[in-house]
């Protein structure tokens, strides 16, 4: 399941789930809409990510505060801190690899 | 997997080719890494007849519902290999980066193009950082800003446009001394107050801390000046699109000399069995239209070529 966050529910879910994957995207967005179900397959196939989606004109003050320029965008959170930022859509095993790697450094921590 | 027909590439042409070919009676798979393809990246099409606006996006989308409901198998996954098999009847493997192998009897190839980059310094530090490949999806964040196009084809003329009634000032930054954009194109930039075309320049460099700042320009044409510096928050790259065709090279498919692959007016390659539709072709327009003409006719080729090849079994 991908969450869609906005401003008031944002900060909690970060914090409150390990590692946080969260796409900000736009509905008139083509790369996105490439990308979006990447991230619908991959929140079924990695349960040990939370998946959330952030609609950058439903929450404009969010996308300025992590700076985001371009989209899609995904940040990545571990224990609340960002840890990674991923510019563009990408495909999905490649993806996929780059989040493993995350998770296997984040197993023992 | 094993079909009578894969296509490799799920853009206009790719998606077309699997609507004619599953018409056709034929077993087909569509590949794609891009679904929707460049076209995706189109802010509004206004010369795709039946719809006198509309975004790429929702084209596209259209398009795959279409091949989708017709029963065309619309596969996200890039094709990491391509083969052909040394089999007694022609055949060839793909293998996807999920590890999955796809065994066919005839290929088309509609590998599209990808968006040429400039490869000047500060470029990749900067992507995401002010520095974009896609105006559709990133022209809201400068709202009130200045940016920059790089580029005077249609794209470049396109981006403008659409940033002009975002941003505070948009400048069109061009080699030559000329736009080559279509006409009504040219026509409805010139009316924009807030574009201004600066012409004979190229970008040498990127410039700023976490974010783009300015671009450092140089002359095309030496002879002539140019300014040195814009200062710009923004900076989209339309110069062009050079061809996806890694996976032609892997097959034994002839290229010319800009990569594109060389096909005949039925869309033949020079492998007996291999097609080619759309962009990646030595084509002398690179629209959806064309590409949708592209795939049809490769599609009715390979109908034949297979068919042919049923009755010398």
């Amino acid at each position: 399941m991908v969450v869609e966050l906005n401003r008031e529910n944002f900060d909690e879910f970060v914090k409150q789930n390990k590692i946080v994957v969260v796409d900000f995207y736009a509905v008139w967005c083509g790369p996105c809409m490439m990308l979006a179900p990447i991230i619908e397959q991959l929140a079924a196939e990695m349960p040990s990510i939370s998946f959330a989606k952030v609609n950058v004109d439903n929450a404009r003050e969010l996308a300025m505060k992590y700076g985001i320029m371009s989209i899609p965008t995904l940040l990545v959170f571990v224990n609340g801190n960002l840890v990674d930022r991923i510019v563009g859509s990408m495909p999905k095993e490649m993806l996929k690899a780059r989040l493993q790697r995350l998770i296997d450094a984040n197993k023992n921590a | 997997m094993e079909v009578d027909l894969a296509v490799i590439g799920a853009g206009p042409a790719g998606i077309t080719a699997g609507i004619y070919a599953v018409r056709y009676g034929l077993n087909v798979v569509v590949v794609g890494n891009q679904p929707g393809g460049l076209a995706m990246h189109a802010h509004e099409i206004e010369n795709y007849p039946g719809f006198k606006a509309i975004s790429g996006a929702e084209l596209m989308q259209k398009f795959m519902q279409h091949a989708t409901k017709l029963g065309v198998n619309i596969k996200h996954a890039t094709v990491v290999q391509a083969r052909k098999l040394l089999t007694e009847t022609e055949q060839f493997e793909i293998v996807l980066d999920s590890g999955e192998t796809i065994i066919a009897r005839a290929l088309i190839l509609a590998l599209g193009t990808e968006k040429k980059k400039l490869n000047i310094e500060g470029e990749d530090k900067f992507i995401g950082k002010g520095v974009s490949y896609c105006y559709t999806c990133d022209a809201a964040f400068f709202s009130g800003k200045t940016v920059a196009v790089i580029g005077g084809g249609d794209s470049a003329v396109l981006a403008a446009l659409l940033l002009s009634e975002i941003a505070k000032k948009v400048y069109v930054v061009y080699r030559r001394n000329k736009l080559k954009a279509q006409h009504a194109l040219i026509q409805k930039l010139k009316a924009k107050q807030n574009v201004e075309v600066i012409f004979n320049a190229i970008p040498v460099k990127f410039i700023g801390d976490d974010t783009l700042k300015a671009i450092l320009l140089d002359a095309f044409d030496k002879s002539k000046a140019v300014v040195s510096k814009l200062n710009v928050d923004g900076c989209f790259i339309e110069i062009g699109e050079i061809p996806n065709t890694a996976l032609a090279k892997q097959l034994g498919v002839n290229t010319d000399e800009h990569g594109f692959i060389i096909v005949d007016k039925e869309k033949r390659t020079n492998v007996n069995g291999i097609f080619a539709a759309g962009d990646c072709t030595n084509t002398v327009l690179r629209q959806i239209i064309t590409a949708c003409a592209d795939g049809a006719i490769a599609a009715y080729s390979a109908f034949k070529y297979l068919s042919k090849s049923n009755e010398n079994q």
